[in-house]
């Protein structure tokens, strides 16, 4: 669709220029089907209230009705690989204890003893036990939740192995992480997951290892938080200094009722530029971090974007010990990044593979925490190494001291600088929502609507000033 | 204490614990983290309990039984129910032999 105004009333109008669609139709390699299907929606154009950023009610509402009832993801299954091994994910006052039982079996409990509630293992530790005894008197339950150590049964006679075992919360294991939903009463996670389960199956996220792990306070609501992260509108101001790049064909797409996606292309020039550029100036750019002496030269004819793809092949082939010569150059180079509500980033790409987390946090409103993975190919032969040490950032640290990240470093900086300032005008502004963006910001409204939907089930309606 | 030779440990994986039972009032447990070798004393600070029945995690040892956490390359305690370190020793790793310092 290449045209800038059609029916502003449907949300029909794009940016001028081929579609992204287009794009990927004219690059030599085919990319897989998920990448050729388009699913945009128009979800309407009415404000945001402020107050869903600001309301510690509707925050307490969160926890009550749409935390406790959506599918997250806990851990990696890198991170529980023996017998033993435990995993213990919070969200708000929601605690998981994730166990690696007998033959394989992954279990997870709600965290707390059935004596008297104490938290069985303590938030965001990643252990061992053989059998999970409480600190306080010593209850003490087998790695499959079963009750086996009352010390002084004869006072219980009221406790039965059956009533007093450990319960059980959903949990399936997919792409390689370990998820789960608070609420013991949930639909499936491939039920819940939608689309992502067939075209996840071109991806191989199980194939993966988690190389850098890092994990930032953020000074902002969570929902901001992901917002900032679900468009690439904010590319030319916010990481490029008010040029235009290749984002401008950035589609768009919601998969209801939980996924979203955007897919933008690397090393196309904008069709918005004023004057464009050539293939040399683009091949230049994107080798600016390479000495002068060793940048290979752009070979005749071809474009920038199908030499770097080769060059990013060749160099991730020999790094991590397979053959990606045969891959698309879409899935190569381009930013793809899948959302599933209420929180779970996932890229599929080779050059951009990263999965993200972002989580409330228990007690401040205008705090949420941000893990961001950079995950790599399992070696063809051998273990892949363990899962890193979690780099730690306070809201004021600099994501380039995570050297794991390379050049990504400075971007994250860039992508978090907003975030201060845009909380503060939350509540400085005399208007009283914020205004989307049709077609570029319609991930924003989905995952508005979405917890909207998850409180109005529970009870809780905004208050409508 | 004096030092201890605890003979040749070129054996001992990265990752690996080694428990020497008869060392100390609890027994010393030596492992390999990143090449360079690490000892501590086989006691919880938590409870009278052995780490050695754990596992080495990186560079955390997680107590069986109530999950107490500690580095130790340092001793540090690194969550509850522990609220003081583990007390670590000097080792050092000498072409084929481990000697066992203070």
């Amino acid at each position: 669709m290449a045209n800038g105004g059609a029916n502003h009333e449907n949300g029909s109008a794009r940016a001028p220029g081929p579609s992204l669609y287009q794009q990927l139709l004219a690059d030599p390699t085919r990319p897989p089907w998920p990448l050729l299907v388009e699913a945009p929606a128009y979800l309407g154009d009415e404000d945001i209230a402020y107050s869903v950023y600001t309301s510690e009610e509707r925050f307490r509402a969160e926890f009550d009705h749409m935390w406790s009832k959506t599918w997250q993801w806990a851990c990696h299954v890198d991170h529980i690989p023996e017998t033993g091994d435990y995993y213990v994910y919070d969200v708000g006052p929601h605690s998981a204890l994730i166990v690696r039982g007998e033959n394989g079996a992954i279990n997870a409990y709600y965290n707390a003893c059935m004596h008297r509630g104490t938290q069985l293992r303590p938030p965001g530790t990643c252990g061992f036990a053989n059998q999970l005894k409480c600190p306080f008197h010593g209850w003490t339950w087998s790695l499959d939740g079963e009750l086996i150590e009352v010390p002084d049964r004869w006072d219980f006679p009221h406790v039965g192995d059956d009533t007093h075992r450990l319960p059980r919360l959903p949990v399936e294991v997919f792409s390689g992480f370990v998820w789960v939903n608070f609420d013991p009463e949930a639909e499936s996670l491939s039920s819940y997951a939608g689309v992502l389960v067939d075209h996840f199956t071109e991806f191989g996220f199980e194939d993966r290892y988690i190389e850098t792990h890092v994990r930032k306070k953020l000074p902002c609501n969570w929902k901001a938080a992901i917002e900032a992260f679900l468009e690439a509108y904010h590319v030319r101001e916010t990481h490029a200094s008010g040029q235009l790049g290749d984002e401008v064909t950035t589609q768009y797409d919601v998969f209801p009722p939980n996924v979203s996606r955007f897919i933008h292309t690397i090393a196309l020039d904008s069709p918005q530029r004023p004057r464009p550029r050539t293939e040399e100036e683009i091949f230049a750019n994107l080798l600016r971090g390479v000495p002068a002496e060793a940048r290979p030269r752009l070979p005749d004819g071809m474009r920038a974007r199908d030499a770097w793809a080769k060059i990013v092949q060749r160099d991730m082939s020999s790094r991590y010990g397979h053959d990606f010569t045969n891959l698309s150059e879409s899935i190569t180079l381009d930013s793809i990044e899948y959302f599933l509500f209420p929180n779970a980033f996932f890229f599929p790409g080779l050059a951009l593979p990263m999965v993200y987390r972002f989580r409330p946090d228990a007690d401040d409103i205008d705090v949420s925490w941000f893990d961001l993975l950079i995950l790599r190919p399992r070696p063809a032969q051998g273990e892949a190494p363990p899962p890193p040490e979690v780099i730690e950032l306070d809201v004021d640290d600099s994501y380039t001291v995570a050297t794991g990240l390379g050049p990504l470093g400075r971007v994250y900086d860039q992508d978090t600088s907003n975030m201060k300032a845009q909380t503060r005008g939350f509540r400085s502004s005399v208007k009283r929502g914020q205004t989307l963006g049709n077609y570029q910001e319609v991930r924003a409204r989905h995952l508005q609507q979405r917890v909207r939907d998850h409180l109005r089930a529970g009870g809780f309606t905004d208050d409508p000033s | 204490m004096s030092e201890v030779d605890l003979g040749d440990l070129s054996d001992l994986g990265d990752g690996a614990m080694r428990v020497f039972a008869d060392i100390g009032s609890h027994g010393v447990v030596v492992c390999r983290i990143e090449g360079r070798l690490h000892a501590f004393d086989d006691n919880c600070s938590h409870r009278d309990a052995r780490l050695s029945d754990g596992r080495l995690r990186g560079a955390t040892i997680t107590c069986p039984v109530h999950g107490a956490q500690f580095d130790v390359r340092t001793g540090e305690h690194r969550c509850a129910p522990a609220t003081s370190p583990i007390t670590v020793r000097v080792v050092r790793d000498e072409s084929g032999r481990a000697v066992l310092g203070d």
